[in-house]
């Protein structure tokens, strides 16, 4: 969203975005005087081109900040925090029913394939075997549920977020849903 | 006894940081340093810092890192004399040591032999036990099928550890406290230790009651000298993955010190050992009931060398070169002494929010703290991508200082001015881990941080203020401060460049 109001004889705009951290979103102001808004309350924010950042106030904030496309990143205090400018994704799975797709935590290598299409599965069976760093991780059920499909071949390399099965509640019908598990 | 063999050329069949700490050592002794690198690694920085570099293979380890035959070809092609292996992948493989041998080529560690003996869990044991040194209960199952290696835990009596036969560092290693769990973890144990080292064969082991990991660093010459250079305390441990690791040890009284330190030397000497090598014990109890047992011996440097560095004044790497040079040790044990306290902290790419999961990514923002007393020793830098090909260890923080206290608090200081932006770290997981109460009044043990795990993660909350910060990377409010700096700047270093006095324009006549 842009306002532009006219200052003077130049023009300058007050922008307004939405930051993502997990599941919380946060109504950003980037105001024209260099302050930032964030859900009313307001900063003032120093950025030299370093990618250090000092959050004025008491006590203030020194931080260090980097984006990639929509992510920024953010590390204060000796955290690091990743947040998003996307908009929202779309529904994410229902937690309530264990139905949707698992999706893949991190890039990794399918080293097994536990389970069979139309196999029903009880909560905490180990449905697929990735593998990483010479570790094995195992991907399990989150409820009971029957899987529907299965969207990867043991030996394939798995990015972060590709689905690998997909799981229907059992118990009831579901509907389908989209978006993927939290990692 | 071996005549001098100077070494002119060094290959380092390794990556990350380590490789990077061994080109740096070759660069201050007047050796050319030959980085190799897989095809995930050709823009690596350890292939930067090196004065050579040879592809030796595709991303897999298997077909590069782990690969005998393609490291000793790129030795043979850069005509390097000597061979460092590091720590992991070839550097605990006798077949290496022995082609080095064969080629003529000095192996920066111990002869092939001494490293297949301590290498097989049985024969080192076997050793220790003749040389008087204490060993922790366990064997490797004749039988190596489930129902085998189920009876052989029943006979040694639970919890057990069950383990890689072939290797160390942790890898395939799992607790089982009774049968039900030994009967679910065989299986995978079994396929991660043929996975990391090629061979499925499983050790067995009684697990000590929350024992402390103590390792003794020991350095011997061609010429019959062994010395130690005294503990380090690994106890900080994640799944047998050591964390944090400190020297000298907050629990070993200057007798038990002495003892372990004798048995270490021994325990070399007994095996023929050359070069710098680590004996790794346990201990069990405190001040005069402690009791520490043999665990194994790691033939080769250790991840955590630095802490020993700084405390002893000794730099292993250059002591190593020298050693595998055919030199003899420049001191004798009484030269030694430790002096102030160092602690090491690991940084992984693993998020400690989601169960530590290896992370990958473009590191967006690098910066290394400046502190006094603090030593990074790192394998990226800014713009490099991290890969899940091989182990996530991105750099290694080491504070020195007077005193344990102070050192901990110098590492935390330290680890609070140390971003790394583009992907998950486990600094907040340090953080936590060096300011907890049980950390600072030094009562640990190996399975501390996983007893107490909780206390240890992040919130997953966000202040406010952090949320400002990233919109900096948007905000036109702070970048236009900021562009003003920038232009003022050009102008002031324009204008410098006008009236700055410029030697050639106020030049006078030349003189005849």
């Amino acid at each position: 969203m842009v306002h532009a109001r006219p200052v003077g004889t130049v023009t300058v705009a007050d922008r307004s975005l939405v930051l993502r951290h997990g599941e919380r979103e946060f109504r950003v102001t980037l105001y024209e005087d260099g302050r930032v808004g964030v859900d009313g309350e307001t900063f003032h924010v120093r950025r030299r081109g370093d990618g250090e950042v000092r959050v004025k106030g008491d006590p203030g904030l020194h931080a260090w900040v980097a984006r990639a496309g929509d992510a920024r990143w953010v590390f204060a205090q000796g955290s690091t925090f990743e947040l998003s400018a996307a908009p929202p994704s779309r529904a994410r799975v229902s937690r309530a029913g264990y139905s949707g797709s698992l999706t893949a935590p991190m890039p990794a290598t399918v080293r097994r394939v536990e389970v069979r299409v139309g196999q029903l599965v009880a909560r905490g069976d180990t449905l697929i075997v990735l593998e990483a760093m010479k570790m094995e991780l195992p991907v399990k059920a989150e409820g009971a549920g029957r899987v529907e499909a299965i969207r990867c071949r043991e030996g394939e390399l798995v990015e972060p977020g590709e689905p690998l099965v997909e799981l229907s509640d059992a118990s009831t019908r579901s509907e389908p849903v989209g978006g993927g598990q939290e990692p | 006894m071996g005549a001098l063999k100077p070494i002119r050329r060094l290959l380092i069949a390794n990556r990350g940081e380590i490789a990077v700490r061994i080109a740096r050592a070759c660069r201050e002794m007047e050796i050319e340093s030959v980085a190799v690198y897989s095809d995930a690694d050709a823009d690596a920085l350890h292939v930067r810092v090196a004065d050579r570099a040879v592809r030796i293979g595709p991303a897999p380890a298997a077909e590069s890192y782990l690969s005998v035959e393609a490291i000793l070809s790129a030795a043979r092609q850069t005509r390097a004399d000597a061979v460092h292996p590091g720590y992991g992948f070839l550097s605990e493989r006798a077949p290496l040591a022995l082609g080095c041998e064969e080629a003529g080529l000095a192996f920066v560690g111990p002869p092939a032999t001494v490293i297949e003996r301590l290498g097989s869990k049985i024969e080192s044991r076997r050793l220790m036990e003749a040389a008087g040194v204490p060993i922790v209960p366990g064997l490797t199952p004749a039988d190596q099928t489930d129902n085998g290696v189920l009876s052989a835990a029943q006979s040694l009596g639970y919890p057990v550890l069950i383990k890689a036969s072939a290797g160390g560092g942790g890898k395939g290693m799992r607790a089982a406290h009774d049968e039900i769990q030994a009967r679910e973890l065989i299986g995978a144990a079994r396929r991660e230790a043929a996975a990391a080292f090629g061979d499925g064969t499983l050790y067995l082991e009684r697990l000590l009651d929350r024992p402390r990991h103590i390792e003794i660093q020991i350095l011997a010459d061609e010429h019959g000298h062994v010395v130690h250079l005294f503990e380090r305390e690994c106890s900080l441990q994640r799944r047998h993955q050591k964390v944090i690791e400190e020297s000298p040890s907050s629990i070993l009284t200057d007798a038990v010190r002495a003892r372990m330190g004798e048995a270490a030397v021994t325990a070399a000497r007994a095996a023929g050992y050359v070069n710098a090598g680590t004996l790794e014990f346990l201990l069990e109890g405190t001040d005069q009931e402690a009791r520490f047992y043999f665990l194994e011996m790691n033939t080769r440097l250790q991840v955590e060398h630095p802490v020993t560095e700084l405390v002893t004044g000794v730099d292993l790497v250059h002591a190593q070169l020298a050693v595998a040079a055919g030199e003899r040790l420049a001191w004798t044990q009484s030269d030694f002494s430790q002096r102030g306290h160092a602690v090491e902290c690991r940084i992984y790419a693993e998020d400690p929010s989601t169960g530590f999961l290896p992370q990958a990514g473009r590191v967006l923002l690098y910066r290394e703290p400046r502190f006094p007393g603090v030593r990074v020793d790192s394998g990226i830098t800014e713009g490099d991508v991290v890969g899940i090909n091989y182990d996530p260890l991105l750099a290694k923080l080491v504070a020195y200082a007077p005193t344990r206290r102070q050192a901990l608090a110098r590492a935390a200081a330290a680890l609070r001015e140390f971003p790394i932006l583009g992907l998950r770290t486990n600094i907040p997981f340090l953080l936590r881990l060096l300011e907890h109460p049980a950390v600072l009044a030094g009562e640990v043990h190996t399975a501390f941080i996983d007893v107490s795990l909780p206390a240890l993660i992040p919130p997953p909350t966000i202040p406010a203020a952090v949320v400002a910060a990233a919109a900096a990377t948007d905000g036109h409010g702070a970048s236009e401060e900021h562009g003003a700096t920038e232009k003022q700047s050009a102008t002031e270093k324009h204008g410098r460049t006008l009236t700055r006095a410029d030697p050639w324009s106020t030049l006078g006549r030349w003189g005849r």
